[in-house]
């Protein structure tokens, strides 16, 4: 489970080389200072002078008219509560099956597994789209089968509540807590839980007892990025809350955006994000801190068996719910949808049409839309991976005396939500003397800024498998330490700078919290077309636009597959 | 001189001290000195050493031998004195040559063989940085595996290799690139013990082979003692002791050196006149041949257990049949077989001095026995 853990502290190893220096190498860590400086600490300095400017120079004016209206603080209220209820309902979904994953003989785990993968690739917001086809008020089709089948007069769901966001919202998030939960599960030492159950206690005693305070941190952890992920998601409470009249910090910040632009009040009114996400970073050191759970990572055993068979098969009826919930029945309606002329409409051949892809691909919206993607999301994940390794490695290394700071900046970026660090870029490149405002350029420099984490925190962990002889190995024989990194350090690290890269492509191609802020009309992307056609309420056209970029995710993720020999899920040193 | 025991090593004559002194030594310490932030690792260590030379850096673990080994390789620099190759300062607390510049090639204690490299490919590496054309390159690569006995391994990778085959890897990638100096870091700690005593004749074998000049750390005395023409004695960053294994067992210089290497007894005298007297006996002065006349004062002798031999009380006449060998009586207290010598410990019939004394399995002596101690003057080491 490497790819969500970002290690917030690690031990350089190894003695540097007493000296390294060359023109290619000291050329490659000035770039990679410019670049740190360039994409990650300049435009958070800069949204933060940002939000203090006016016409006239330094003020407060923008935090008097960001925090002045209760409509505005309301809906920063309205973040926190939904990002705890979505955390919430997101980790009780996601318990039993990490449990039954890690501790039972639950049939069908591969299935499981692949189902939370294919949960995993479908963005939230698409989500909510295939949840208005199936429990929009009256029209949706679980509603219209329930006043079918019993003659009530109303439908038995409305997507459009706070109820149905966080729902949809918590359905999509039940991955990443799954992740960190079941990886937690197989740290803990299962003799901790024989030595329960060798003192008398049941199956469910020592679930409770023993094991759910050991995976206590991992659990924590699952829930800190599902919280600091769903206050700054912009699409599902578009989507869902707003025809509810749900405001939320993210879809307001948007409003400063439409005329009169207040992009600096936009800038103040983002800055409580950064607070709260640093408030939880820094939580999660303290609760880390105080109790040590350094015996948990003591020997793994694959201990399964604790339940007995009708347990399993209830887990297991249990996951294929959820499976259903979140994966089949959405993508069995986007598809049907995305086949018919009118969505409301029954399954008949008169429905049936192929009109909605033919459109799709002879729009030049959709085209470029498509081209936009795909560019951005290959170029972003590319510079993230690069950026990540070089940084990676000079810490890990201690290339030079400061190469510690790196560590720090390269996972600055990760207590920066979405929409805050699209505001930052905003701030930091529309105006002269970049001017990129509109361009591809500036969404693959924010992306890359947004997934260094990512790509940095598997460099991290690859680079603490590789002893330092062996690079100490090619020194000694007469090669400089670029070639060190050329031949040992990126052959060995290959299958988890793939893996990285992988996963920043398949989160950068449905990324829309950062885009919303920075695409103009020749920018725009897959995410953001998604976004327009939906609220201009021609969701067949939503629905076959969903359907490509689900089929580019997964050529994305079946190929990566196949060349890691393991799925993305998955934790890389097990492969 | 003649009659005292041959100290020098059958195996570098050419290497007496005379020799070092003349040519130029392939690679000297300077006073080289490396603290890491208070704790000094190494002191004011001098080493030369000569062309061709195998000496071993010996001592126990934090004696400061790695970081001294890893001076010279280049992956930690002094903070004081300097390392010389071929009189060309390499090192110095304010210089140093990177690693890749120094002509040496070093051998890791967990072999740092290249996982995702075939066996042909580890070791043809070294030659293609120094751009040896490729039809050279499979010749030197077969070459060299044959000279490791790993013919018909080349296609394999390292995971698929035995430790001690691993080894020979790292062998032959170090050596095909023919370094000025071969360098090797506890390179035997990762074998069982019958691969570690083969690895050690091969590294010998190949060390006299290339001609490599070769410093091997190592905490096992019978590796260095094995391997090497010359051992530097290390303790507590500091150099105990620089001299050919035969040496150091036999006139080690320090109480340290004489318990590091082998086992044995430490003896306290003074000068008395022209007597040496000890617990229990005396000796005279003109019978330690081998100090000449300097030595004066206290001072503690060592004489290692097997130096001395026992003989039954009736069976020892009352002259011993070497004039030199004293017999001083004694008795046996406790007895220990170890199935390839006998241990005993005996005390002198006059004071408290207890000796260590190691035995033939054939020579069989009970506890409780009176018995005859042979001491030769000669084998008895003073040491500071």
């Amino acid at each position: 489970m490497t790819i969500f853990q970002i290690p917030f502290r690690h031990s350089g190893s190894g003695i540097k080389g007493a000296t390294g220096s060359g023109l290619a190498t000291g050329l490659v860590w000035a770039s990679v200072v410019a670049a740190l400086a360039f994409i990650v600490v300049y435009p958070i300095v800069k949204l933060i002078v940002f939000s203090f400017t006016a016409r006239t120079g330094a003020t407060f004016d923008n935090y008097f008219y960001a925090f002045g209206r209760v409509r505005y603080l309301e809906a920063l209220w309205n973040s926190l509560l939904y990002g705890a209820a979505t955390t919430l309902v997101a980790t009780l979904l996601a318990l039993p099956l990490a449990w039954g994953f890690a501790r039972t003989k639950m049939p069908g785990k591969t299935l499981i597994r692949a189902g939370l993968l294919g949960t995993f690739v479908i963005p939230s917001y698409l989500g909510a789209v295939a949840w208005i086809l199936l429990a929009g008020p009256n029209a949706g089709w679980i509603n219209r089968a329930w006043m079918f089948l019993s003659g009530a007069e109303n439908g038995l769901f409305n997507i459009y509540s706070f109820g149905g966001l966080v729902f949809v919202s918590a359905l999509y998030a039940i991955p990443y807590i799954f992740v960190y939960v079941s990886d937690g599960l197989s740290a803990v030492s299962s003799e901790m839980e024989d030595a329960a159950r060798m003192l008398g206690a049941g199956t469910i005693g020592v679930a409770v007892k023993i094991t759910l305070p050991l995976v206590a941190p991992a659990i924590f952890n699952g829930c800190l990025i599902v919280f600091l992920d769903t206050i700054a998601l912009f699409g599902t409470p578009a989507v869902l809350g707003l025809p509810a009249h749900f405001n939320v910090a993210a879809v307001q910040l948007l409003e400063f955006f439409e005329y009169p632009v207040r992009a600096e009040a936009a800038a103040a009114y983002s800055l409580p994000l950064i607070a709260i996400t640093c408030l939880a970073l820094w939580l999660q050191r303290v609760l880390r801190g105080r109790r040590s759970y350094e015996s948990v990572t003591g020997r793994t055993s694959a201990h399964v068996g604790a339940a007995s068979p009708a347990v399993e098969w209830i887990l297991f009826a249990y996951a294929m719910l959820i499976l259903t919930l979140a994966v089949v029945l959405p993508v069995a309606c986007l598809a049907k949808a995305a086949f018919s002329v009118a969505w409301g409409r029954p399954l008949t051949l008169a429905n049936l049409t192929i009109t909605n892809f033919s459109e799709l691909l002879s729009s030049t919206d959709a085209q470029r839309g498509i081209g936009n993607s795909l560019a951005i999301a290959a170029l972003a994940a590319t510079n993230a991976v690069a950026l990540g390794i070089c940084t990676a490695y000079a810490v890990a290394r201690r290339v030079f005396p400061m190469s510690s700071v790196f560590g720090p900046i390269s996972l600055g970026t990760l207590a920066i939500p979405g929409i805050t660090l699209g505001i930052g870029f905003y701030s930091a490149f529309s105006t002269a003397p970049f001017r990129l405002y509109g361009t591809i350029t500036i969404i693959v420099l924010a992306f890359s800024a947004r997934f260094l984490p990512i790509a940095y925190g598997s460099c991290v962990s690859g680079l603490a498998a590789i002893g330092t002889q062996l690079e100490e190995a090619v020194r000694s024989l007469g090669g400089s330490q670029l070639t060190s990194v050329r031949h040992v350090i990126v052959p060995l690290l290959r299958k988890h700078l793939l893996s990285a890269w992988i996963l920043v492509f398949i989160l950068a191609i449905r990324e829309l919290s950062v885009v919303v802020f920075l695409a103009g009309p020749g920018s725009r992307t897959i995410s953001m077309l998604l976004l327009d056609y939906s609220e201009g309420g021609n969701l067949e056209l939503t629905a076959a636009l969903g359907l490509v970029l689900l089929a580019i995710t997964l050529i994305v993720v079946i190929a990566g597959q196949a060349l890691l020999g393991r799925d993305l899920l998955s934790p890389a040193d097990k492969s | 001189m003649s009659e005292i025991p041959k100290v020098s090593d059958h195996r570098a004559p050419q290497l007496g001290s005379g020799a070092i002194a003349d040519a130029v030594p392939r690679l000297a310490l300077r006073a080289l000195g490396r603290s890491f932030g208070d704790e000094v690792a190494v002191d004011d260590l001098n080493l030369e050493i000569a062309k061709g030379e195998f000496i071993s850096l010996l001592g126990p673990s934090g004696c400061g031998k790695t970081t001294t080994l890893r001076m010279i390789a280049g992956f930690i620099q002094p903070t004081a004195g300097v390392i010389e190759k071929d009189r060309v300062i390499i090192a110095s607390a304010k210089r140093a040559l990177p690693p890749e510049k120094r002509g040496m090639v070093m051998i890791f204690q967990s072999y740092a063989l290249w996982p995702h490299k075939t066996v042909a490919e580890n070791v043809a590496f070294g030659l293609r940085l120094r751009k040896v054309d490729n039809a050279a390159i499979s010749r030197r690569v077969t070459e060299m595996l044959q000279a490791v006995k790993l013919d018909s391994l080349g296609g394999r990778y390292p995971a698929e290799l035995s430790g001690g085959q691993q080894q020979r890897v790292a062998l032959a990638r170090a050596i095909v690139v023919e370094p000025a100096v071969l360098l090797l870091d506890e390179p035997l700690s990762n074998l069982d013990a019958n691969l570690r005593e083969e690895m050690r004749v091969e590294i010998r074998r190949l060390h006299d082979k290339f001609k490599m000049t070769t410093i091997l750390v190592t905490h096992d005395q019978a590796e260095a003692m094995a391997t090497s023409d010359r051992i530097a004695i290390m303790n507590k960053g500091k150099l105990e002791q620089l001299d050919t294994p035969l040496a150091l067992y036999a006139w080690p210089k320090t109480r340290f050196v004489a318990n590091f290497i082998g086992r044995t007894n430490f003896l306290d005298a003074r000068c008395d006149g022209t007597d040496v007297v000890f617990d229990g006996f005396s000796i005279t002065r003109e019978r330690f041949v081998r100090l000449g006349r300097e030595f004066s004062g206290r001072l503690t002798f060592s004489l290692r257990p097997q130096s001395i031999s026992i003989e039954c009380r009736k069976a020892a006449g009352v002259t011993p049949r070497d004039e030199a060998v004293l017999c001083i009586p004694a008795t046996v207290l406790e007895t220990a077989f170890f199935g390839e010598y006998w241990e005993y410990v005996v005390a002198l019939a006059v004071g408290a001095q207890r000796l260590r004394v190691v035995c033939r399995p054939s020579e069989t002596f009970d506890a409780g026995q009176e018995v005859v101690l042979n001491i030769d003057p000669r084998q008895m080491a003073p040491v500071a």
